[in-house]
């Protein structure tokens, strides 16, 4: 019984690492991942892609990032995608992650009292990372963002 | 015929009499031109110090406020020109049809030569959404901005905002800590308060940020832009965010800035269809702009401005 515990355990190991952090060589293009985001999905407020120089106004990574690159909606609704390709894998678990995930949560203060048919958009929000890489999505339809993300990030 | 020093041959009495007339009419030519020139109202500048003499050169031309400036700072004008000060000032009036006199704040900025996005980098934009949209797509990576979803004229003074290092600030502290930093300074409030039930505190409550502005950014051109519009769509099917509503609030914005002597600038104009409605492809929602019309608005913004002394 003791093998078995250990082979479910290790088993178990394996599993967790694969959903935490899908593939740590993993290498794409950010700007056809996040263009497949806006394509493969419908949203509310059609989304335009920002001037990379203006993505620091909405995420503070400046000087943690090879490259970003975001798309907003007119400011109707919360919807967004974000991808980044951070100096490092370190970089991209410890500072960029922690950061979109507080811009996210900044957006739930924002919207509560504002628009509030959006914050459930943004409790559904989805951030994932993949070695150097990070990507965010909120939408209506967070599913189909993951499976994009999957195809690029496992 | 005997002559007496009493008697004068006729041919000299006349000339004689001539000679007095023409003496006379000189005389009076004189005194004439010594009146038009003591009495004669010259433009009086004020010290260039007060923000009443600024503005009121700043709808001169580049040409003719230096030929006024030369004609009515008295202190500096050559002696030389002070014989043709009179005429100068009707003549420029009459050449440049522009008046000798101060700006008028009970009117939009008029059109002007457009500016490059240069001339936002000293700038602070503070309003709400609409407002931070338009950072975010008209590209001003180097500008200032105080934004925030719902942020109306009551919330500057409450409502924390501004992050700086570890701390969040209001609008108003944001504005004491940066003092006198910005040099234009564009407001956007309206859209959030279309439903409040007293349009004059709406005016008023503005105007304590306007003073606040004008106390800690002295040296700012203050512009208070005008509400943009809603769509037609928008503005029919609701109570509140409706042409009626932004028409009548931008009406008291007009009032205020014309009080507190600071710019009104109409964007709405701008980004406005014929029937001054905001136009259907403009928005999703009918409230916020989209890019294009970000840009549109920006557009605006550049061929609007006052210039400075």
């Amino acid at each position: 019984m003791k093998w078995k515990a250990m082979i479910a355990a290790v088993a178990a190991g394996f599993l967790l690492v694969s959903c935490g952090n899908t593939n740590s060589n993993v290498e794409f293009d950010i700007n056809s991942l996040a263009e497949e985001l806006n394509t493969g999905i419908t949203y509310q407020d059609p989304l335009e892609k920002l001037d990379s120089d203006m993505v620091g106004m909405l995420y503070a990574v400046d000087g943690l990032v090879e490259e970003s690159v975001v798309y907003m909606g007119s400011g109707a609704t919360a919807e967004e995608i974000a991808v980044f390709a951070c100096n490092d894998a370190d970089t991209a678990k410890e500072k960029v992650e922690p950061i979109a995930k507080e811009h996210i949560e900044s957006q739930i203060t924002s919207f509560e009292n504002y628009v509030p048919e959006e914050v459930a958009k943004l409790k559904d929000a989805v951030v994932r990372r993949a070695g150097k890489y990070v990507a965010v999505s909120v939408s209506n339809d967070p599913d189909t963002a993951k499976e994009i993300m999957d195809k690029y990030m496992k | 015929m005997p002559t007496t020093r009493y008697y004068t041959p006729r041919r000299r009495r006349r000339r004689h009499r001539k000679a007095l007339f023409f003496a006379l009419l000189l005389l009076i030519c004189a005194a004439i031109i010594a009146c038009v020139i003591i009495f004669w109202p010259r433009p009086v500048r004020e010290p260039k110090n007060t923000e009443s003499s600024v503005e009121s050169m700043e709808i001169f031309t580049e040409e003719s406020s230096t030929e006024v400036s030369e004609i009515s700072e008295e202190p500096s004008l050559p002696e030389s020109e002070l014989d043709s000060t009179v005429e100068d000032v009707s003549e420029l009036s009459e050449e440049s049809g522009i008046p000798a006199m101060a700006y008028q704040y009970d009117a939009p900025v008029p059109e002007s030569e457009p500016v490059g996005e240069d001339y936002f980098k000293d700038a602070l934009f503070i309003g709400d959404s609409r407002t931070q949209g338009f950072i975010l797509y008209a590209g001003l990576a180097d500008t200032t901005f105080y934004a925030d979803k719902g942020l109306s004229v009551d919330k500057v003074f409450t409502k924390q905002i501004v992050s700086e290092g570890e701390s969040t600030l209001t609008v108003s502290d944001a504005l004491a800590q940066h003092q006198g930093e910005f040099k234009k300074v564009y407001l956007m409030f309206g859209v959030n308060e279309l439903g409040w039930n007293y349009p004059e505190i709406f005016r008023d409550d503005y105007r304590k940020v306007v003073d606040q502005v004008k106390q800690t950014q002295p040296d700012a051109q203050v512009y208070v832009q005008s509400i943009l519009p809603v769509s037609k769509e928008k503005s029919d099917s609701s109570d509140i965010y409706n042409m009626d509503r932004v028409n009548l609030f931008n009406d008291l914005l007009k009032e205020m800035a014309a009080d507190a002597e600071v710019y009104y600038v109409d964007v709405a104009a701008g980004v406005s269809d014929e029937n001054r409605y905001l136009p259907a492809d403009a928005s999703t929602d009918g409230v916020h702009l989209n890019k294009p019309y970000c840009q549109k608005w920006l557009e605006y913004l550049e061929t609007h401005t006052v210039p400075v002394e």
